[in-house]
């Protein structure tokens, strides 16, 4: 559930946030109005608890997926909570590229798609690796939610084991194994950024 | 070469618009090292970034090598700048690649193999004088050094122009020198045509054939950098040397009433500038033997320009006024910019003059 929606949104996300970023005024493509609706959606996303996305998106999830509960129905939501998010987070990793970079590359003769991948998108790695961190660790605390339609995972787990049958011990087991997922998450993250970092 | 004619540049910024470049129009030769100096905010980068169209001139057209740049389309332009090298104040170089791979990037599609191109950064590093930087990252070099690297990977597409946007303002005194010795190497080797970006009046000295003045966006003064710094039309271009040049330090020392600078009556401050490239002669000397009078020297700046003097210098000259006034007019006949400063008076009334000074003088110590 958790792998399947992080590449989802992981892909679209890399992909709105180079949109935002190269549509923008100033940017190598600048296309106002795409940007403003772009902003705009991404703002009305992210505005939205994730448990009201998950039931208001169920016709949606439905019409995709072919139905709204388990797994299936929760990777929708999923990706729909996850890629503004991320958006904002590749956008504000391609923001700390110099714009002295973009004329050099610019007076060096490249165009708008070389500047996206020869520039912004490996100068900003180690942002981007970050910011993919904080997006995953994140996701894994919005799937925890997801036991509402049904899809299981371990918060849903915790809730029905540990919580209702009053097993305190599930409960402890299911908080070490998040804090140890997250932790790998985090190392590798860091581990990625420092790699690219010259 | 380059032609801009008639070049102007309008920014729109919260519904005003501020013209940045006025009308300019110029013409750089090909193999010429062309200096545009100006204070900030002039308009000299705006300038430099229309040559490449990195800004696009509101009016005029821009040539280069006789194509008219300002007419091209999106992928034609992006192969033109390709043959149009440009450095920057702050390098801009790719943190995420080492030198060899900075200097690789604009060689990605020039069709070239992986061996050839690994030859041409080899070459290119030799000729800024970095064999043993290949592998370093920006962040392991030093200003001159990045510089050097910027250098490189400019030149990569072998261009025939080199854009220089205030190239050594980021960097030390020293470093400079260094960068202006190799972009002039680099200028006589390669026949490259550079054009030069600055605020330092120094940068035009040490390299440009020619230099333009820029201000409020308008060039106001140009042409070989000699003629325009002996004989300034322009107050701004005057600034620019005085940046340089002790000789206008007199006038504070008159301001404040410095002792070094009053006068006996029978002397007087005089300035002489150097007009002419072929002052050689022992003036000083020649004035005071030939007229009979005493030339003390207080200021003097002079400086080589491509091989011409250029400067002057700040004489107290005392003596008759008849003979004060004759050499004068000697050195006038030779061509050298003359201007009496400041006077102490006709010798005749020294006696009255000289006790009053004598308390003066006495009340400084």
């Amino acid at each position: 559930m958790v792998g399947c929606s992080g590449v989802l949104a992981f892909t679209l996300g890399l992909f709105l946030g180079i949109v935002v970023t190269a549509t923008k005024k100033g940017g190598v493509i600048p296309r106002p109005a795409v940007y403003q609706t772009l902003d705009k959606t991404v703002n009305f996303f992210r505005s939205i608890p994730f448990i009201i996305l998950l039931a208001g998106l169920i016709p949606l999830t439905r019409w995709i997926m072919g139905s709204a509960i388990g797994v299936k129905g929760a990777i929708v939501p999923l990706v729909f909570g996850t890629v503004p998010f991320f958006t904002r987070q590749v956008e504000a990793a391609l923001a700390q590229v110099d714009r002295g970079l973009v004329e050099a590359a610019q007076s060096m003769g490249s165009g708008p798609v070389e500047i996206i991948f020869r520039v912004y998108l490996r100068e900003s790695l180690p942002g981007i690796a970050r910011g993919a961190t904080i997006t995953a660790i994140n996701l894994i605390g919005l799937s925890a939610m997801a036991g509402a339609v049904g899809a299981g995972g371990l918060g849903d787990f915790a809730i029905r084991y540990g919580h209702q049958r009053n097993q305190l011990d599930v409960t402890y087991v299911t908080v070490l194994t998040l804090v140890v997922i997250v932790n790998v998450i985090q190392i590798i993250g860091n581990l990625i950024a420092k790699k690219h970092t010259h | 070469m380059i032609v801009l004619e008639n070049v102007s540049k309008a920014f729109e910024a919260e519904g005003n618009s501020v013209e940045a470049i006025k009308n300019v129009s110029l013409k750089i030769g090909r193999g010429e090292v062309y200096g545009i100096i100006g204070f900030s905010g002039a308009g000299k980068s705006t300038l430099v970034r229309c040559i490449n169209l990195l800004e696009r001139p509101t009016n005029g057209k821009v040539f280069v090598d006789g194509v008219e740049l300002t007419a091209l389309s999106g992928r034609e332009l992006r192969g033109t700048r390709k043959k149009i090298g440009m450095i920057f104040q702050q390098f801009n170089l790719f943190a995420s690649r080492t030198a060899a791979g900075n200097i690789a990037y604009p060689l990605k599609y020039s069709g070239l193999s992986k061996k050839q191109t690994a030859d041409k950064v080899r070459d290119l590093l030799t000729l800024v004088g970095l064999e043993d930087k290949k592998n370093s990252y920006p962040s392991q070099l030093s200003g001159g050094q990045q510089q050097r690297v910027a250098i490189a990977r400019a030149l990569a597409n072998d261009p025939g122009i080199l854009l220089c946007d205030e190239a050594t303002s980021a960097l030390d005194p020293q470093t400079t020198l260094s960068i202006l010795k190799l972009l002039k190497d680099l200028n006589s080797k390669l026949g490259l045509t550079i054009v030069v970006i600055t605020h330092e009046m120094q940068v035009v000295k040490e390299i440009c054939d020619r230099v333009a003045v820029m201000e409020n966006g308008e060039v106001v003064e140009e042409g070989d950098v000699f003629s325009v710094f002996a004989a300034p039309k322009r107050r701004i271009t005057r600034d620019f040397i005085d940046t340089t040049s002790n000789l206008s330090k007199i006038y504070a020392l008159l301001a404040e009433d410095n002792p070094l600078v009053r006068l006996l009556p029978g002397e007087c401050i005089v300035k002489l500038k150097y007009l002419e490239k072929d002052v050689s002669e022992a003036l000083v000397s020649t004035i005071s033997r030939r007229f009979d009078i005493e030339a003390n020297i207080i200021f003097g700046d002079v400086e080589f320009l491509g091989n011409a003097p250029i400067g002057g210098l700040v004489l107290i000259v005392s003596g008759k006024g008849r003979d004060i006034e004759a050499a004068l007019t000697f050195l006038r006949g030779k061509n050298v910019g003359v201007e009496v400063i400041a006077s102490g008076g006709p010798a005749e009334t020294a006696e009255r003059i000289d006790a009053q000074r004598g308390v003066e003088v006495a009340g400084v110590f």
